[in-house]
This record gives structure tokens, C-alpha cells and sequence, in this order.
């Protein structure tokens, strides 16, 4: 019970230090000789699940590199290098959170049973014609200012 | 009071996010991956909720093709003839205006020089491409009120067997490339670097160039998506090794040799 308790207490209190911490457990290489970097990331103290096999008991992430990616650097500017994925990967973690927390936070039953109606589409025919039509069958000819099409390969 | 603990227990293990579903990423735009497809169908579903389902330009344009090799997880892939015939279509894109932007894709081209995604909005000169040059580079190209900014990797060409491509643009930065899995080398930025800005397109493809309506693709493709952001290289991996629903398994990595596992990162925390 005291057991239980002191894990409970560990676990409100890790999100006091909210965060996302990315530990690198190992590397290999994968099937095409590219060099994995695996982390293990852990949001609030607790680990992130991933889709990769669990290694002793813990879920990581993969990161991919290859020896171009380092050439010239020191060991110290590799970690640094290695560093901006993982911070890359973390902030990524925190905005996704955050975000369907505030997705769920949103109150959008007042849209319920209200309609919206739209009138016309307009069809593109070329880079200077499109057409306006609605569901009568009227169509009205457009003439667009093309802008792009002059870009040069 | 046993009950109510392992309750709270669950709750805060619950709260971590999981496993990833790229197609349900709350920036995705599209996400094709060509899991239900096939036979004669015209429609290329879009598995994520934007409903971009694609349309093709007629039956067998392009046609189906029946995945037997890699990647594992993907059933079915469009084959395009380069044909201008062969295109696949949708209507409006992007929300509005991003500040970034990624692509990712399965490829198998027979020849070079065509778009795999390409979206334009001729009337306000704005849109996106994603495409392999002539010479076998993967290139990203922004198209900012009708001028341009590209980059292509450089660090070799691409071959004609399927490889991974993806493209994260961000803000601040020129974009980085990755083929399978890695981010690779470019060159300079034509036109100058410059952020993605892309408006309520009207003239989006696959297989073919959305702004000039030329440009076709030569070869397959699958699993191909589009967020309105710029994915880490941790996401390109994972989709690369677990396709964007997540539900594939590429290679097993477990079986991998650990030859690297004593190198100088291991065990280093970063906070």
C-alpha cells in the first residue's frame, strides 16, 4: 500500500517538471548500412510509446545518419548534431500534446444545426481560363492572370 | 481507496501520447496510402479527415499497381506512363497560409524529370512542388507570389527502384531533404531561400506539375502525404520504417547487428 502510494505521489509530481527528455540507449545500423540512433524519449517521466520493438522494457525512437552528416565534425559537435534531432523530436512531442489538449478544450456545439450554403464553384480549365458555375448548369467564363506557368525550370 | 489509485495511475499513463497515426497528425493535410485501392477505381482515398480524395483522369490513367515488394505495408501504388493522360487531381489544399511545410512519398521512378505532388494557385501565384529533376535529384520548390525558391539534394541520384523521399520546410530554414530516412546534401537555393506561403491552391496533382500542367511523372508511387508543418527526422524514420498509418513493419530492426552500440552517444540524456 505505502508502495503504491509513494509511486502514486512520484507520478503527480513528475508533471511539476513537465518536459520531454530524450536518452540515447543505443546505435546500429539498419539494412542499408545507414547508422540508427535510438532514443528513448520520456514526456513528464513517462516513456513515449512508439511502433519499434520494446529493448529491455523500454519503447524508443529511431533517427537515421550517415557518415556525410558528420563529416569534419568533432565528437562534440556530432553530440550537438545529434542533440537538434532529439530536440526537434521533443518539441514535436510537447506541440502535439498541447495541441489535442486544446483541440478538446474547444466548445463547438453552438455550430450545431446551423447550415452554410455555397452558391457557385469556379473550375480551372488552363493557366488563363476557369469557369464559375453553379448547380443550374450556368457557367460564366473567367479569365485568370497567369503568374507562374513562366517560371523556368 | 486501491481503486481510486490505480485509477489516478492510469489516467496520468494514458495522458503520454502514443504511438503515432500520421494520417490523424493534427497537421496533416493529405495522406494517401493506397491501402484499400486498387482494381479499376478512379478514386485515390485520403486517408486522413481533409478529404482530398484524388481523382484520375480517366480509368487505368494512371493505372493501379499491386505492391509485391518494398515497402511491406503498402498494398497498392499509382503507376504513371509519364502520359499527359495520366494525372491524379483535387480540389482546394492547404488552409491557407503555412509558415511550413512537409512532403513525403514511396517512390519507383522509370525515368527522370516529373512531378510527384505539385500544387499551384495560378491566379495568386502561390503553391508548392515536389518533384525528381532531370538528373535523378529529389527537388522541393515554393512558388511565392510567382517566383520561386528550389533546393534538390546532391548527394546521388535517386536510382529507379522504390526509395523513400521526404521534403520538411521550415520557416526559418531552407528545407531538409531525406532519402530514406537521411537528410542529405543540396544546393544552394535557387532563387533564395524563403519560407513556404501557400494560398488556397487551385490546381493540385499528383504525377504532374500542378502550375504549368506539364512536368509528368514516370514511374510509381505510394504512401504519399502532406503536412502543414515541418516533420523531425525522428517522424521521417518512423513513417519511413512503419508507413503513416503506423501499422506496417518495414524491417525489423531488432534483428539489426548492434555493431554501433558502444559508440559515444549511447546513454548521453539530452534535456
Amino acid at each position: 500500500m505505502k508502495t503504491l502510494f509513494i509511486g502514486l505521489m512520484l507520478l503527480i509530481a513528475t508533471p511539476v517538471f513537465a518536459s520531454v527528455s530524450g536518452t540515447v540507449i543505443g546505435t546500429q545500423q539498419d539494412e542499408n548500412g545507414n547508422i540508427i540512433v535510438k532514443t528513448a524519449y520520456y514526456m513528464d517521466g513517462v516513456n513515449v510509446p512508439s511502433r519499434y520493438p520494446v529493448e529491455n522494457g523500454v519503447y524508443y525512437w529511431v533517427s537515421r545518419y550517415s557518415f556525410q552528416n558528420f563529416d569534419g565534425m568533432t565528437p562534440l559537435q556530432i553530440e550537438a548534431r545529434i542533440k537538434q534531432d532529439v530536440d526537434a523530436f521533443a518539441q514535436s512531442l510537447i506541440a502535439k500534446k498541447y495541441t489535442t489538449e486544446a483541440n478538446a478544450s474547444l466548445d463547438l456545439k453552438a455550430l450545431v444545426g446551423k447550415t452554410f450554403t455555397s452558391q457557385t464553384a469556379e473550375i480551372q480549365l488552363s493557366p488563363t481560363k476557369a469557369l464559375t458555375v453553379n448547380t443550374a448548369g450556368v457557367s460564366v467564363q473567367k479569365v485568370l492572370t497567369p503568374t507562374v506557368e513562366a517560371i523556368a525550370k | 481507496m486501491k481503486k481510486f489509485i490505480l485509477l489516478m495511475v492510469l489516467m496520468l499513463v494514458c495522458g503520454v501520447a502514443n504511438a503515432t497515426d500520421y494520417c490523424a497528425d493534427a497537421n496533416i493535410r493529405a495522406c494517401w496510402t493506397m491501402s484499400t485501392e486498387g482494381g479499376s477505381g478512379t478514386t485515390l482515398n485520403d486517408d486522413s479527415s481533409k478529404n482530398k480524395d484524388g481523382t484520375f483522369s480517366s480509368s487505368g490513367h494512371p493505372s493501379w499497381y499491386a505492391m509485391s515488394e518494398m515497402p511491406a505495408y503498402a498494398s497498392w501504388a499509382v503507376d504513371f506512363t509519364s502520359a499527359s493522360s495520366d494525372k491524379i487531381t483535387w480540389g482546394s489544399f492547404i488552409d491557407g497560409v503555412t509558415q511550413s511545410l512537409s512532403v513525403t512519398s514511396w517512390i519507383n521512378p522509370d525515368s527522370y524529370d516529373g512531378t510527384i505532388i505539385g500544387s499551384a494557385s495560378f491566379a495568386s501565384g502561390q503553391g508548392f512542388q515536389f518533384y525528381v529533376n532531370a538528373s535523378g535529384y529529389v527537388s522541393f520548390r515554393l512558388i511565392r507570389n510567382g517566383a520561386y525558391y528550389q533546393q534538390a539534394t546532391t548527394q546521388s541520384a535517386i536510382g529507379y527502384d522504390w526509395v523513400h523521399i521526404a521534403g520538411a520546410w521550415t520557416q526559418a530554414d531552407t528545407p531538409i531533404m531525406y532519402v530514406n530516412g537521411i537528410s542529405v546534401s543540396k544546393t544552394s537555393a535557387s532563387g533564395g531561400g524563403s519560407s513556404p506561403n501557400v494560398l488556397d491552391q487551385t490546381t493540385n496533382a499528383m504525377g504532374v506539375d500542378g502550375s504549368s500542367g506539364t512536368n509528368y511523372f514516370d514511374g510509381k508511387i505510394t504512401e504519399a502525404s502532406v503536412f502543414q508543418d515541418a516533420i523531425t527526422s525522428t517522424e521521417v524514420s518512423d513513417i519511413y520504417d512503419h508507413g503513416l498509418k503506423g501499422t506496417g513493419n518495414r524491417v525489423s530492426i531488432a534483428s539489426l547487428p548492434s555493431v554501433l552500440s558502444d559508440s559515444v552517444w549511447s546513454h548521453t540524456t539530452f534535456n
